[in-house]
């Protein structure tokens, strides 16, 4: 019955932190464990070092996307890439992954970049590849550092983090190279783009410059190990709001104030579902569940590439309904345990978890970057499912390959 | 009667989302400083301040938690709400004052939870980094909880006001 009421709950909109919170206080009332076990993991949180990394991304990433940096960045890389032919949809794909990695939202790009990129593909493409090619290619950027969905897995899953970033890079290349080619493909016409007649404003000449550097000194500072992630993601912020107050003057700090709200809203959530979640975990693992599960699914699965074809299948539904954040929180201490049993290294998991939760955007009928898509570009959400539709099957493509010839794509670091 | 309880509740929440956003950035001020201070000290002068990267954690996650009450206030929280669309107006409304009620009551049991922790740190005199008590720096947690509380109490009430206007 209790479970009933809270899948309702579930169904109608109630918060995720509720629902787990819910079932976390009845399974400890009914095992007559004490509930202080629930505010203790929830501040316990404060003691792990790479948590710190969220809200300052996160933050930073705001601030970005709230001036014209974007704007810039487009027009600047545009011209610096014109001798590549598509250079226009490479430049998307770049954009896009730098700017889904660093906010860990890949919806935020179609909100940043969407309407700019969108005036500009359509002249080399058609409306329905431009469409389709803006709405999926937000997502791949989660597969590069410092991308927040990462951070959060390994966290959770107890990977080490620069391994994990590590990993990510040819996966993500990978996927990146299938729309790259792809476009060459749907093409109008293949000679490489003019150049675009953009002057930079005088005042804002170095406020773009420092702009466009950012991706690599984030990088650098990462793969380099100079800096650990966290000072990273701090340094980035400080950078972000020297560079965009004092030299593009575009934000002032009522606006900054805005972009902090609604950051650490989003920060906010997820770490009260984490928090909660610490706690149902440890009764999840000490009550055997993941076994329960493990067994129930031998008579299905019975080898390491069935496991595999049934995470898939399974991350592209839960995708389609839950925020990755939200997904990598609720199933991966029950899938990890799972994962372990049947030998998948959580490194390889982690790397298909996020390239298959990537996909989930885009799952029909309620992806969450179809319903963005559909509100920006003032368009039905069924010619949305449409020209996302070849898109999707590259992604889930590359997820397969992905998922069963791991040797191609994981490096260590 | 009525009305001047919802002005009263919508007064006291505008006043807490201004101190608590004020708090926020001073929180990620100083996280900025701390780090950026423990990076000059360790790269320029080959030294590192001993509880300069545990306070930074703890002040983002009080900016985080604080987060959580932006989250709250503006329903931002993460749910499924793609299949609450389906529904028409009129039930769409009984629905949301159910999920407030739901939410009203979470909070309320989360907050008291956290005053449990709090009071039992303080009951044994447990100590943060070995100095600072740790029922202070836990406080945050009860504040976070009731703030939500406050919320979700004020966004109910607005909609139950609104319902019966209508």
């Amino acid at each position: 019955m209790i479970i009933l009421i809270l899948i309702l709950l579930l169904i109608f909109g109630a918060p995720l932190y509720t629902i787990l919170l819910g079932s976390t206080l009845y399974s400890y009332q009914s095992a007559d464990l004490p509930l202080l076990i629930i505010p203790y993991e929830l501040f316990g949180m404060s003691s792990i070092p790479m948590l710190m990394a969220l809200p300052l991304f996160t933050y930073a990433g705001y601030i970005l996307a709230a001036t014209e940096a974007p704007k810039r960045l487009v027009y600047l890389s545009s011209n610096a890439l014109r001798y590549i032919p598509s250079n226009l949809t490479l430049l998307s794909l770049l954009l896009a992954a730098f700017f889904a990695a660093i906010t860990g939202s890949s919806g935020i790009t179609i909100i940043a970049f969407g309407g700019l990129l969108f005036a500009m593909l359509n002249e080399k493409y058609s409306e329905d590849f431009s469409l389709g090619f803006i709405t999926t290619s937000g997502g791949i950027g989660l597969l590069f550092a410092p991308s927040v969905p990462m951070i959060l897995y390994a966290i959770i899953a107890g990977v080490p983090v620069y391994e994990f970033f590590y990993s990510g890079i040819l996966p993500g290349l990978f996927i990146m190279l299938l729309f790259y080619g792809y476009s060459i493909l749907c093409a109008k016409k293949l000679p490489v783009a003019e150049k675009i007649n953009y002057d930079i404003d005088k005042d804002k000449s170095i406020a773009t410059y420092l702009e466009a550097i950012l991706p690599l000194l984030i990088l650098l500072a990462i793969y380099t190990g100079s800096l650990a992630i966290p000072e990273v993601a701090a340094m980035t912020l400080l950078y972000v709001v020297v560079v965009e107050y004092f030299f593009s003057r575009e934000i002032n700090v009522k606006q900054m104030l805005a972009c902090l709200e609604e950051s650490m809203a989003l920060v906010g959530s997820i770490f009260i579902i984490l928090g909660v979640s610490l706690a149902s975990t440890n009764f999840i693992i000490d009550t055997g569940v993941p076994e329960k599960i493990f067994d129930l699914l031998a008579f299905f699965i019975t080898s390491k590439a069935s496991f595999l074809l049934f995470v898939i299948f399974f991350l592209l539904i839960i995708g389609a309904f839950l925020d990755i954040y939200a997904a990598i929180i609720v199933v991966l201490p029950i899938l990890v345990p799972i994962a372990q049993s049947f030998e998948v290294p959580l490194i390889h998991l982690g790397i298909i978890f996020i390239a298959v939760m990537e996909i989930g955007f885009i799952t029909p009928p309620i992806g969450i970057n179809l319903f963005i898509a559909s509100n920006r570009f003032d368009k039905s959400i069924f010619e949305i499912y449409k020209t996302t539709l070849p898109f999707f099957l590259l992604m889930l493509f590359a997820a397969l390959v992905i998922a069963f010839f791991p040797d191609l794509f994981l490096i260590r670091g | 009667m009525l009305e001047s309880f919802i002005k009263g509740i919508n007064q006291l929440e505008a006043k807490m989302r201004y101190f608590e956003l004020v708090v926020t950035i001073f929180l990620i001020i100083f996280v900025v400083l701390l780090v950026l201070s423990q990076v000059l000290a360790r790269n320029l002068f080959f030294f590192t301040f001993e509880h300069f990267d545990s306070i930074s954690r703890l002040l983002a996650f009080d900016a985080a938690m604080l987060g959580a009450i932006f989250a709250t206030r503006n329903s931002k929280h993460l749910n499924i709400d793609n299949l609450i669309n389906f529904f028409k107006s009129p039930k769409k409304i009984y629905i949301r004052l159910i999920i407030l009620l739901w939410c009203l009551f979470m909070t309320g049991a989360l907050f008291l939870l956290s005053v449990e922790l709090v009071l039992s740190a303080y009951n044994f005199n447990d100590r943060y980094l070995g100095t600072y008590p740790l029922w202070l720096i836990q406080l945050i947690l009860p504040y976070v909880f009731l703030s939500m509380f406050v919320s979700n109490l004020a966004l109910l009430i607005n909609d139950i006001a609104m319902k019966m206007r209508t």
